[in-house]
């Protein structure tokens, strides 16, 4: 089956010599929901302006329902539903004008969810959008994203600087996408919480390549973080040549790791390899996580 | 159901302990109708694919069953329990339970009438939802 | 700190640039007079909105703990230095370099005032808030050059700025008075339940994206190319319309995102522009406002009349002839009498002009001269009175008949779809994988020629006003003598270069990427108060 989305080996720098991009692949299966996860500056959204055309890769391809992006434009872009935090509509038009083109545009248009989604997130058509809540823009950025029913929806930090609710409300209309079509989801978010109710997969996004690339249950039960004290390894090499070990790096007096394995058997086999005892393993949630693996050292 | 995503257990697995839990407490009974995975996706908000890994996992251990076309429903034989492997993790969360309550400065007796109270509330809830049935 | 504030000022920072201006104008006036300053003045204009003087704070400047007197000085006196250093820059290089340039210097003060209170108006406008409605940047220079031509024709023109002054310093003083300690972000009182709504059920779906094709800067830089092209000056009117292009480039990012083609939007927002200047030149020439005051060809001033009685005859440069190899012609009238042509060289070529008379030559020949010139120009000879005559009967030179409308519109699409070219050119994504300092020089280098370009041909030029529109006509000219008589014909001419132009711009489009953030310009129809 071909691949909503694929990215083969991007690479991407703004500035000669300081890669943003360099060597990411990755693909979305039919149906499939992927976060992709990094810290700002990572290239998220450059990785996601390439797979919207906006930007050319400086080396490898992207295939958005298996064309490119940037030939293929409107073909491509019929199918797809974009939001992101940058992205402002024009201030001056209402609503109802915003969803009249949209509804031209787009003739998959489904006019009972747009009626649905106008309701729930009480929002007034006649309303001009410079009147409007940075929220409520974002709301209706969302609806004209999901309304043409995409089979790729790609979400940019969708929810930065949405409250708690609006998040929510704005997660359970991607949802709802995604039961009722089958549509794939990119997105990419700083909200953890966000991430693991509806990533069905996490991509980490670090030095401009993929770190991790796995299922988000798998990523909870197979990988734990060691605590070791800092004596009992040189360096974070040492620590990251011994197998199994995706990160290292010291925090105060200690090494933090990130392991592939089970808390108990990582633990076992530090105690041996290394000869130390006083290691602890534990499980940790996504956000702890994403800290060891892309946080700074200490 | 209340889904956290903070918790230590994946979105899944907590699903899949608050459905055996209800089947245990007699909330769920053999042949009751669960909601279908989309419903309860957009009810919890999260994916439905976690929704659906949780009961495909359900239903290999054999608490559900899928009835093509009707929906998914709760077995109506309960899996015969592996005596062995139950009793083991019993003992594992009753040392776990100790653990936690001596260090709260409990003792023993403390610990024997909450395990009462709880026995009370599970089959309280079980007997009144027969009444009302 | 005033000085600190003001070093980020954007009035303090064009200041330099606007001075650099006004210096080269003041050089160049007493060669080309008011053409230069309608150059200049476009300039001003442009750079004036960019230091957007009716923003009185950022929301950085408002939450830094400075007192709103000393925000409200930075900002006054970096538009003060914005008036009046190129103000008198300009009247000090007309004085020093003399030649009765008086009367232009004291213009500069009398703008120079006149500006000064538009500015204080502006920015009293409302004074507890952050900003002053952005139409008062629209209209203060609208008003400034209204009053100042007012001014200047009216005869107590002194009483007129002494006014001006005096209203400027009590408006100052009065707002000085009225400084809070902080400004606000919004409006104090609460507004009137406005009418902030659009129609519900709009009837044409393209509305949003047209409404976000003009950026509010547009208002002010449509008008002005579209009178240039109108009255003729249109070798820079094109540059200025591909401004509100590259304009509209940024107020229509949102629709990236949408499945419209590339190519669809470079249309729709190029063909209009396109057409409302190929509109204004041919109204300009249908009116015969593109010639107003600049004949093609009159007799000298009675100061170049020669002892003998005997007329110069004056063409426009566009009739030159280039002297081959540099060796002049003997102009010889039927009865035998000679003129040698002065040779006026400009950049290794030779020009002449071959209806001029010289010292002894005779009357005759001076009229023989002029009908010579007439039936070149005009198609038939004539006396200058019939000529006076002919015009008032709404005789058209040949540069204003059919086929050199044609030519001289096609010539100015030809031009502004360069420059949109040169913009798209800007955002080619091969250029973004160049290293910054390689992309810094070659678009510093493109500035420089083209600003090369434009002023050396004002340096070299020795013919009144530009040399570069006056052989754009002449080639034009060249051109229409050498098509076939069929209109037509001259229409396909015209038609194959723009096409192959807007073949290249769609190539070009096509190619380009935003690798900027995307930050939404208001448009026109959007303005923000912020």
């Amino acid at each position: 089956m071909t691949p909503i989305l694929e990215f083969e080996n991007i690479a991407r720098s703004y500035t000669s010599g300081v890669p943003v991009l360099d060597g990411v692949s990755f693909a979305l299966a039919p149906g499939e929901v992927v976060g992709l996860l990094g810290r700002n500056g990572a290239g998220k959204t450059t990785l996601i302006r390439i797979a919207m055309g906006m930007l050319y890769p400086h080396a490898g391809a992207v295939r958005v329902f298996g064309q490119s992006p940037i030939e293929n434009a409107v073909a491509v872009k019929k199918r797809v539903g974009y939001v992101a935090e940058d992205q402002v509509l024009p201030p001056g038009s209402s609503i109802a004008e915003l969803t009249a083109l949209h509804r031209y545009l787009f003739p998959r248009w489904d006019h009972g969810l747009e009626a649905e989604l106008l309701e729930r997130f009480a929002l007034k058509p006649e309303a001009r959008i410079k009147s409007l809540s940075r929220g409520q823009a974002r709301q209706v950025a969302l609806l004209c994203a999901v309304c043409h029913r995409p089979e790729l929806l790609i979400l940019d930090e969708p929810a930065g600087g949405l409250d708690p609710a609006a998040r929510r409300e704005f997660l359970e209309t991607s949802i709802q996408l995604l039961n009722r079509e089958g549509s794939s989801i990119l997105f990419s978010s700083h909200h953890m919480g966000d991430v693991e109710r509806i990533g069905g997969r996490v991509v980490l996004l670090d030095g401009g390549k993929v770190r991790l690339d796995r299922d988000l249950d798998r990523l909870r039960e197979d990988l734990c973080v060691a605590m070791l004290p800092r004596g009992s390894a040189p360096d974070s090499g040492t620590l990251e040549r011994i197998p199994g070990c995706l990160h290292a790096r010291p925090v105060f007096d200690d090494w933090h790791a990130v392991f592939e394995g089970a808390p108990e058997a990582v633990e076992r086999r530090l105690n041996d390899s290394l000869g130390v005892n006083g290691t602890r393993c534990v499980r940790v949630p996504l956000e702890e996580l994403f800290i060891e693996m892309v946080g700074s050292d200490r | 159901m209340l889904i956290n995503p903070a918790d230590e257990l994946p979105i899944y697995r907590q699903i899949m302990r608050q459905i055996t839990e209800a089947i245990a407490g007699g909330k769920l009974k053999s042949g009751d109708k669960l909601l279908s995975h989309r419903e309860l996706s957009e009810q919890l908000v999260i994916a439905p694919l976690t929704v659906k890994k949780a009961y495909d996992e359900l239903e290999l251990l054999g608490f559900i069953e899928t009835a093509r076309g009707r929906g998914t429903f709760v077995a109506a034989k309960l899996p015969v329990p592996d005596p062995d492997a139950d009793l083991e993790r019993v003992r594992q969360t009753a040392r776990r339970l100790l653990a936690q309550a001596y260090l709260a400065g409990m003792n023993f007796e403390q610990v024997r009438e909450i395990l009462a109270d709880a026995h009370e509330h599970l089959i309280g809830t079980h007997k009144s939802e027969k009444e009302k049935a | 700190m005033i000085l600190q504030l003001m070093k980020r000022d954007p009035a303090w920072k064009f200041t330099p640039w606007l001075t650099a201006a006004a210096v080269i104008a003041a050089l160049l006036y007493s060669r080309y007079g008011s053409l230069i300053l309608g150059a200049t003045g476009g300039f001003i204009v442009a750079i004036f909105m960019r230091a957007q003087p009716h923003q009185r704070v950022t929301f950085f400047e408002a939450a830094l703990p400075v007192a709103g007197r000393d925000l409200f000085l930075a900002r006054f006196l970096s538009l003060m230095a914005l008036i009046w250093l190129p103000a008198t820059a300009m009247a000090a290089t007309l004085l020093l370099t003399g030649n009765g340039a008086f009367p232009a210097s004291v213009i500069a003060g009398f703008a120079a005032v006149v500006l000064t209170m538009g500015m204080i108006i502006i920015l009293s406008t409302r004074i507890e808030e952050f900003a002053a409605p952005v139409w008062a940047t629209l209209a203060c220079p609208a008003a400034a050059c209204v009053v100042l031509v007012l001014t200047l024709e009216l005869k107590h023109s002194i009483l007129i700025v002494a006014i001006c002054g005096a209203v400027a310093i009590i408006l100052g003083v009065l707002t000085w008075n009225r400084i809070p300690e902080t400004f606000q972000c919004a409006p104090i009182a609460v507004s009137a339940p406005r009418k902030n709504t659009g129609s519900a059920a709009p009837s044409l779906p393209w509305w949003p994206i047209i409404r976000s094709l003009l950026a509010w800067q547009s208002a002010i830089i449509i008008p002005i190319s579209l009178w240039w092209v109108a009255s003729g000056i249109w070798l820079f009117a094109p540059m200025y319309m591909m401004m509100a292009y590259a304009q509209s480039l940024v107020t229509t990012r949102w629709t990236l995102a949408l499945p419209i083609s590339r190519r669809f939007m470079l249309a729709i927002a190029l063909v209009p522009m396109l057409l409302l200047l190929a509109g204004s030149a041919e109204v300009g020439m249908l009116t015969g406002y593109a010639r107003q005051g600049r004949d093609l060809v009159r007799l000298g001033d009675p100061s170049h009349f020669r002892p003998t009685g005997t007329p110069d005859v004056m063409v426009n440069p566009a009739f030159w002839r280039i002297a081959p190899g540099g060796r002049m012609p003997v102009i010889q009238a039927p009865w035998g009498e000679e003129f040698h042509p002065e040779p006026v060289r400009i950049l290794s070529l030779t020009f002449y002009n071959p209806y001029a008379t010289a010292e002894g030559n005779s009357r005759r020949f001076g009229e023989w001269q002029f009908a010579r010139a007439t039936s070149d120009i005009y198609g038939q000879p004539m006396t200058p009175r019939e000529l006076a005559h002919a015009k008032r009967a709404d005789l058209k030179p040949i540069t204003l008949r059919p086929r050199m409308q044609i030519l001289s519109i096609g010539v100015i699409l030809a031009f502004a779809l360069i420059w949109a070219w040169l913009i798209e050119l800007l955002s080619w994504h091969r250029l973004n994988r160049l290293s910054a300092t390689v992309r810094k020089t070659l678009i510093y280098s493109v500035a420089l020629i083209l600003g090369v370009t434009v002023l050396g041909d004002l340096w070299v030029s020795k013919v009144p006003g530009p040399v570069s529109q006056a052989a754009l006509e002449a080639g034009l000219l060249f051109v229409s003598r050498h098509l076939p008589p069929s209109l037509a014909v001259v229409a396909l001419v015209t038609l194959v270069p723009l096409v192959v132009l807007w073949c290249l711009i769609d190539r070009q489009d096509a190619a380009s990427e935003i690798s900027s953030p995307v930050q939404q310009a208001p448009s026109l129809f959007d303005r923000y108060r912020a």
